[in-house]
């Protein structure tokens, strides 16, 4: 191949500029955020606006299961908030430990396998289910996250919120995109 | 030779022009490239996530974690997903090229339709048959040779699809008659993926244009429209046949001179609601053909143009807690209309396939641990017209269909799924379709799925009833062919950043329906003895959390035909590699793909060689307000290779594919 001077300077530009953007970081622009690092502050925001009935541990704990990226960002969070002077601990549970002990449990896509048995297990329990499958809330996960526009919404399946006896406040329902009852 | 290079670079002509544009926008990007690497891109005013309300959490907008996508189809096999982002990055025209980035499969091109291959079939000019295709969850395939169209001649624009699923293996349980080797899954996107207008023009290569205008939106009571129309033309390419260079003043020096031109125009629209859908689709391609098939005049105007239209409604109703019903209906309407000179004689050839269906489908959760799903389906093939010079026929047929599948959730980490389906056939009758398939998790993210299955095919109103007169016979007494798999699956999966599986599997064929070969004193469909195929698939993605994805996979296929040889077109090693990565931020994303096939054998008996072909795509993302810039160059070392033709083809017995080809697209929003 016998390349022109200026055929080869443009190859060696885009090459350049080719490495060095693979190189530079992802950069968020203004008032954008990674997915699961907003996942991970809608679901400390749910626990704020959650009645849970009486519980003695001084401790809020919030389950996930295969989601890493989820759990990881949580961990940041819990790092840095309290909530009421409460601890906020980040568990993973397989699926042979008892969800129930969980005040809150995120399944993600990951866990979709086993989504149904974790919900049969903490029927009726007062565990705050929490999940971006798509479909779920309808399915009986109390609050389900859906990405519209860039930006997540999120609907609740009030039904299942009141079989788990927990109250949710009315501001988290006026801001719910659907309510299933 | 001499005479070939000549022309190939008559036909480049065109491409060094796009070649110059092309250089053009590659000065362009890297000035943008040094001009806002350096600075404005550390502007890095982040909010504060912890400390935001709720509103302002609902007001941020989120940058999309790359993660490997789940399955929709409700299958044990390992299946293959191509979703829009990866269509988007690697600039993917059609759905034969989407399904030719998938593991173990590889498309065909014989300059009329691309034919799809994979597990145990091959043969190319069987229109591919044997494969279901599904827009929406409706059955896309035409009634009169059950072909599924995956080129320019397909129903759908990339741009529309949301996904696209390929379930390898017999999926007849789910779906009936046809969905015999694999089932393609298209689920198209919502209007509110678009949320306003959008316009999109593309030049390519081979004097190639399209454009097309879509409309989505939401309203507020829930409701989503999507409205789509696109057009295409392109001139295509002159081609040297040294087969037809043989002296014969008629045959033009064996060029084919301007017969490879194609136009489509396509029409898409969707109404849904919360637990409805209306779709309706119209597309119709007229391609010319270079290739003079069954003995036609050479260099002469050889066409086909095919039109498909579609209404589909779904409805869907919960009758109790426990029990919800899925109401389907569709028409669809098939012309095919073709015409071909012989010895200077028009031979015009068309063909009718209309047909509507109806189908009850119940999913009761009675049950803890037991998802039961149960339904009736009818079917009225009630025209599947073919009419020759020779001879007209007309025979439509109706189907009625059965079906129930339970999944056992056994332990918390087995599963069991068994279903069953019987359709009847008014013209071919009985065949039943049984499929056993045991999903184990030993560990957490390990799985082991193993399933038996087994499917079955009609013979088509083309098998049966086409023929010229004197040398394509009809075969009224053509039975159903049937297919039984065994498949082992290992999956090993890391959150949804990574995954690695490996499928091992085994296929027969019993009386399957093919040609007798076009060397012989006459053509006559038969079913003939049973095939067998067995192979290993490895495959390996992983998704970085700066979105950058890589796919590779590896599939080992031995495809034996009925006399116990190594099958027609069927390649022993296929590989594709699939690399995407964002470049600053997420201004741009490049997309590279090669995909390796081995060498195959033809009709002739002799073998051609292997091939390699890489591809690239330069994507722009929100770099410009409303403007998105997206190229692609197709075979990228312009490496000359040649896919096996079709039996009919003869003389020929391979088909040169295209040379480095360019496709840019402009993409503008209005908002």
């Amino acid at each position: 191949m016998n390349l022109s001077d200026g055929k080869f300077i443009y190859r060696l530009l885009l090459f350049l500029s080719l490495f060095l953007g693979w190189t530079t970081d992802s950069v968020g622009q203004q008032n954008s955020f990674p997915e699961y690092a907003m996942k991970a502050a809608f679901v400390y925001n749910f626990t704020l606006f959650t009645q849970w009935p009486e519980y003695s541990e001084n401790t809020l704990t919030v389950c996930t299961m295969y989601s890493d990226r989820l759990r990881e960002e949580l961990e940041q969070f819990a790092s840095k908030l309290t909530q009421d002077n409460k601890k906020i601990v980040i568990q993973k549970i397989t699926r042979n430990q008892n969800a129930a002990q969980c005040q809150v449990v995120f399944l993600s896509e990951e866990d979709m396998t086993h989504a149904p048995t974790i919900l049969a297990l903490i029927q009726n329990s007062p565990v705050l289910t929490v999940t971006d499958i798509p479909g779920w809330a309808e399915k009986g996960v109390i609050i389900g996250m859906n990405i519209q526009n860039q930006r997540i919404v999120f609907e609740i399946n009030l039904k299942s919120a009141q079989q788990a006896g927990l109250q949710l406040s009315s501001k988290l329902l006026n801001l719910a995109r659907k309510i299933y009852k | 030779m001499n005479k070939n290079r000549i022309l190939i670079r008559l036909s480049r002509k065109y491409n060094t022009t796009v070649l110059r544009l092309y250089s053009c926008i590659g000065s362009i990007f890297c000035l943008f490239f040094f001009l806002i690497g350096s600075n404005t891109l550390a502007d890095d005013k982040k909010h504060d996530l912890a400390g935001a309300s709720l509103e302002e959490l609902l007001n941020f907008e989120l940058i999309t974690a790359s993660k490997i996508a789940r399955q929709v189809s409700d299958a044990p096999s390992a299946v293959s997903i191509v979703t829009a982002d990866d269509i988007k990055a690697y600039g993917y025209r059609t759905l034969g090229e989407i399904l030719n980035s998938m593991r173990g499969l590889n498309i065909t091109y014989d300059r009329a339709y691309d034919f799809l291959g994979g597990r145990g079939f091959s043969s190319p000019g069987e229109y591919s048959g044997r494969i279901m295709l599904l827009i929406d969850g409706m059955q896309a395939n035409d009634n009169v040779y059950n072909q599924a169209y995956f080129d320019h001649s397909g129903l759908i624009d990339t741009e529309l699809i949301e996904r696209v699923e390929y379930v390898p293996g017999p999926g007849s349980v789910a779906y009936g008659n046809n969905a015999f080797f694999g089932i393609v899954n298209i689920i198209t996107k919502k209007g509110t993926d678009f949320n306003g207008a959008q316009a999109a023009v593309s030049v390519g290569s081979f004097l190639t244009g399209k454009a097309r205008l879509t409309y989505g939106k939401q309203f507020s009571n829930d409701v989503d429209l999507l409205l789509s129309a696109s057009g295409l033309a392109s001139r295509g390419q002159n081609f040297y046949f040294p087969e037809f260079d043989n002296g014969d003043p008629l045959n033009n020096n064996g060029i084919a001179h301007r017969q490879d031109g194609q136009n489509n125009q396509r029409f898409f629209a969707k109404l849904q609601g919360r637990n409805w859908l209306f779709e309706a689709g119209h597309s119709r391609r007229h391609k010319d053909i270079p290739t003079a098939p069954y003995g036609a005049d050479f260099n002469t105007h050889y066409f086909y143009t095919d039109t498909n239209k579609f209404v589909a409604g779904q409805y869907h109703i919960d009758l109790s807690n426990n029990l919800k019903l899925s109401l389907l209906t569709d028409f669809s309407d098939f012309r095919y209309h073709g015409n071909s000179l012989f010895s200077g004689e028009y031979w015009p050839d068309e063909s009718i396939g209309r047909r509507w269906g109806t189908e009850a489908k119940f999913s009761g959760s009675w049950f803890d641990f037991h998802k039961i799903i149960f339904g009736v389906a009818f079917r009225d093939d009630f025209q599947r017209k073919i009419i020759t010079p020779a001879a007209s026929s007309d025979h439509g047929r109706q189907t009625i269909s059965v079906y129930a599948q339970n999944e056992f959730t056994l332990r918390n980490n087995l599963w069991l799924n068994l279903g069953v389906r019987n359709d009847y056939f008014t013209d071919d009758g009985n065949a039943i379709s049984p499929r056993f398939a045991l999903i184990y998790e030993p560990l957490p993210e390990h799985f082991v799925r193993l399933s038996y299955s087994r499917a079955h095919r009609t013979p088509t109103a083309f098998e049966k009833f086409y023929t010229d007169g004197e040398f394509l016979l009809p075969n009224p007494n053509l039975k159903i062919e049937h297919v039984h798999a065994a498949e082992l699956v290992l999956e090993r999966r890391w959150g949804n950043q990574s995954r690695v599986l490996a499928s091992f599997y085994h296929q027969t064929t019993v009386k399957p329906i093919q040609t007798t070969p076009y060397s012989s004193d006459f053509v006559q469909y038969l079913n003939t003895n049973g095939a067998r195929a067995r192979g290993i698939e490895i495959e390996a993605e992983h998704h970085w959390r700066n979105n950058m994805r890589v796919r590779a996979s590896y599939a080992f296929q031995d495809s034996e035909d009925g006399a116990g040889n190594w099958a027609i077109n069927s390649p022993r090693h296929l590989g594709k590699f699939n690399f995407t990565a964002p470049i600053y931020g997420d201004l741009f994303r490049t997309g590279v793909e090669l995909q390796v096939v081995s060498r195959r054998k033809t009709h002739l008996g002799n073998t051609t060689g292997g091939f390699a072909i890489a591809n690239a795509t330069l994507n722009t993302n929100r770099l410009i307000p409303n403007l998105d810039i997206s190229f692609t160059i197709r075979n990228l070392f312009n490496t000359n290779y040649v896919h096996v033709a079709p039996d009919y083809n003869m003389p020929l017995s391979t088909i040169a594919q295209d040379s480095r080809n360019y496709w840019l697209q402009l993409t503008y929003e209005f908002k």
